[in-house]
């Protein structure tokens, strides 16, 4: 029994990963059944997510972590919402809880990143004074002038540049980086399919 | 799905499955493969190292794309990765802490954790809470939220950012720039990686975060698949040239 301890997953996942490869090219109802089950178990691992995260965050904030514990209050609350919910008592509860609260932090957060990315070019610029740096710092001053009003020659000017950085370079680096993760991920999935990647086999 | 394209998928499958084999047996057989050296992967491979040292450990951010996802590669790539890290770390008793912004990667620490406690000799001492669960994949902002949160509140050598992330590395990041940590960071997503070249020089750019496994276990099928990737690369660039030819002499 010992023995198929390790040869039994590979087995199945080998199996199971060249047949979704099989079905999704000549029947697609058997991949799409196969890609199904995945899902279903990726919510039931999503479920054990939410229970450690909870565990984690109760732990802290029995130790007086007050974030933690405005996290495992929250999930609750949310949890009770659903639930009443589902009973017919609520309607929509956690639907308007995630656009009232969860939706304006998420895009307050996505606007730090402006900020972020500022200290960072600076932080760049400040630990790395070589011709790339700077490189970097001008193409980001030039693309954001550009799209500030500025008078009709320097926006002619600029907006040529912006055309320049952004459709040809950038466009050119980033289908070069897009087609060596694509090989990069071929691979990775060769590996996975003939069953010498085993993430599932410790 | 037309033709043509099934013909290519499987022309991709058996026969890159079959040069890996071939590779694969000639590494095997004792010939020499040069590896080109990566900064990300030269500070993966002296973190355990680094970690005894000052007693601090890593903080490892496997990503939000779980393993049923279309950016599994990348997670994949990023668990041999945790595999190498905590086989050294847990043998020495600085094991990582591990976040993710899914169940299935979560899953996949926790069971990297418990097989390298066990080799260890010390299964008693894995705890499922050494693999956080952060955020479900959909939310950036708070898997970022989460992960810098964890950066702030632990004591911490190092912070180590392998797999599928988007612009809100940026964050994660900046909270290891001001705990002054050491960073290596990879992704797949091309709006990340411009932001990680702010934060570190130690970042795994594109193809390069797929090859962890070759560069930090080494194992003759890891490297052939390296070699295949660079096979891959040349057939990818003669084909494209070929097509500008093409385009340019018919027009």
């Amino acid at each position: 029994m010992k023995k198929y301890r390790h040869t039994l997953p590979v087995a199945l996942a080998v199996a199971f990963g060249l047949l979704t490869l099989v079905g999704l090219l000549f029947a697609p109802t058997i991949g799409d059944s196969l890609m199904s089950w995945a899902m279903f178990l990726a919510a039931i691992a999503l479920i054990l997510g939410i229970i450690n995260l909870l565990g984690v965050h109760a732990r802290r904030a029995s130790a007086g972590n007050l974030y933690s514990a405005v996290l495992v209050i929250s999930a609750l609350i949310v949890f009770i919402l659903a639930l009443t919910d589902f009973l017919g008592v609520t309607e929509d509860s956690v639907e308007a809880s995630f656009s009232l609260v969860q939706a304006p932090l998420e895009a307050a957060v996505a606007i730090l990143l402006a900020f972020f990315l500022l200290f960072a070019g600076y932080r760049l610029l400040r630990r790395q004074r070589s011709g790339w740096s700077v490189l970097f710092i001008v193409s980001a001053v030039v693309v954001m002038l550009s799209q500030t009003h500025l008078p009709p020659l320097l926006d002619k000017v600029f907006g040529w540049l912006d055309g320049v950085i952004s459709d040809v370079i950038i466009v050119a680096g980033m289908r070069g980086i897009l087609i060596g993760v694509t090989l990069g991920a071929v691979v990775v999935t060769l590996r996975v399919l003939t069953g010498s990647e085993r993430p599932y086999d410790k | 799905m037309d033709i043509l394209s099934v013909v290519v998928i499987m022309l991709i499958v058996i026969g890159g499955a079959i040069l890996m084999r071939w590779l694969s047996f000639r590494i095997s057989s004792g010939r020499p493969v040069g590896l080109r050296p990566l900064s990300g992967y030269v500070a993966l491979k002296t973190q355990s190292g680094r970690a005894v040292e000052s007693g601090r450990g890593a903080h490892f951010s496997l990503g939000r794309a779980g393993l049923a996802s279309q950016a599994s590669p990348a997670s994949i790539a990023a668990l041999s990765a945790l595999d190498y890290l905590t086989e050294d770390g847990c043998a020495s008793d600085v094991p990582p802490l591990t976040t993710s912004g899914d169940g299935t990667l979560m899953l996949a620490a926790q069971d990297s954790l418990r097989g390298a406690f066990k080799s260890a000799g010390r299964p008693g001492e894995y705890q499922p809470r050494m693999a956080q669960f952060l955020a479900g994949s959909d939310f950036a902002a708070a898997y970022a939220a989460g992960a810098s949160d964890v950066v702030n509140s632990e004591t911490l050598g190092s912070n180590l950012l392998l797999g599928h992330f988007g612009p809100e590395i940026a964050i994660i990041a900046e909270a290891g720039k001001r705990k002054q940590l050491d960073q290596v960071i990879g992704s797949d997503d091309p709006t990340a990686m411009a932001l990680a070249v702010t934060a570190t020089d130690k970042v795994l750019l594109g193809e390069e975060l797929f090859v962890a496994g070759a560069y930090l276990q080494g194992k003759p099928t890891q490297v052939a698949s390296l070699q295949l990737q660079d096979v891959m690369r040349v057939l990818a660039i003669v084909g494209i040239l070929l097509a500008a030819l093409f385009n340019f002499v018919v027009g």
